[in-house]
């Protein structure tokens, strides 16, 4: 079995939103309430420190999952491919792809403000707008050439 | 079964670990200076290794025991390796990861800190090892506690809600 994990260090789990357009679980067009409504239904969308998550089989049949880790990128790629060597498991047969995002204020704001309750409406729209913005990157990133291996730094 | 020591940098306290676990270190006394340093890979990963796991050889029931390192996260070890299984269809009841950094005392971590981070090793190797036999009797505890979980099956009414089996068990 062939699987792909897209990889982020951004706070917010914007690898699980790449890999859901990936599976066709988000459209290829950008729909409000959408990403909400699919992927953080239950309302957690703080998925750091490593939680893998995994979304379904692509067009081509390879199981996507998502991995979201602020930090660590040497330590994640070193565990990743031991564990694969002592299950001796092929590497060919588990990618890992860094999604590249830039840095946004309004992203960082709004996941602060998802955290009070009384200003969560305005936080979500502040992420939306965010993830509305790099919508179109996002779903260039999945279709791989866009993309690169996890690298050492 | 795959038993994989942990702890900050993987290269004392799971190093000496994995050692008393393969029958190379004795549980019956404190070992000497030398059975200590002359532990492959004790004290002597880099930077560079954090996060691979090393395999140390095979028990007498056929384990096979490893060891990492995972500076102050032993979190993203769990989730990734928990993941990971799940992702790729592997057995989480034939994976147990051993936390073992609660039992490094300040001895150690000063000496580690001296020799890995600042290359200080005349002055720090000392030191690590001072503590590691000043905390050996803890460490062969918890290696005997392990041994018996192995023995045991994996509990029925844990199994949703404990992604691999460790002997801390309530991460």
């Amino acid at each position: 079995m062939k699987a792909l994990i897209l990889y982020s260090n951004c706070s917010f789990p914007i690898s699980a939103v790449a890999g859901a357009i990936l599976t066709g679980r988000l459209p290829g067009r950008y729909e409000p309430g959408k990403i909400w409504n699919t992927l953080f239904a239950d309302g957690c969308t703080d998925y750091s420190d490593g939680r893998i998550i995994i979304l379904g089989r692509a067009p081509d049949g390879v199981m996507v999952a998502a991995l979201t880790a602020r930090s660590g990128k040497t330590i994640l790629k070193n565990l990743i491919e031991s564990f694969l060597e002592i299950y001796r498991i092929e590497e060919s047969c588990c990618t890992v792809l860094e999604i590249n995002t830039p840095a946004g204020l309004g992203l960082t704001l709004g996941q602060v403000l998802l955290r009070i309750p009384p200003v969560r409406g305005a936080g979500r729209a502040m992420v939306e707008k965010y993830i509305k913005k790099i919508y179109p990157e996002l779903q260039r990133a999945v279709k791989l050439d866009c993309n690169r291996p996890i690298s050492d730094n | 079964m795959k038993i994989i020591y942990h702890c900050y940098g993987g290269t004392h306290s799971s190093v000496t670990a994995a050692g008393i676990h393969l029958g190379l270190l004795p549980r019956d006394r404190l070992p000497e200076y030398s059975e200590i340093l002359n532990q492959k890979l004790f004290d002597r990963r880099k930077k560079c290794d954090i996060g691979k796991i090393v395999p140390m050889g095979l028990d007498g029931q056929g384990n096979e025991i490893y060891i990492v390192g995972r500076r102050s996260r032993p979190k993203l070890l769990y989730n990734v390796a928990g993941g990971l299984s799940e992702l790729l269809g592997v057995d989480r009841n034939n994976l147990m990861l051993v936390d073992v950094s609660s039992f490094v005392n300040s001895s150690m971590k000063a000496g580690g800190f001296m020799s890995r981070r600042m290359g200080l090793i005349r002055l720090g190797r000392p030191i690590v090892i001072w503590g590691t036999i000043r905390n050996y009797s803890r460490l062969v505890g918890l290696v005997g506690q392990v041994v018996s979980c192995i023995k045991s099956p994996p509990s029925s009414k844990n199994t949703d809600t404990i992604q691999i089996r460790s002997p801390e068990a309530n991460y």
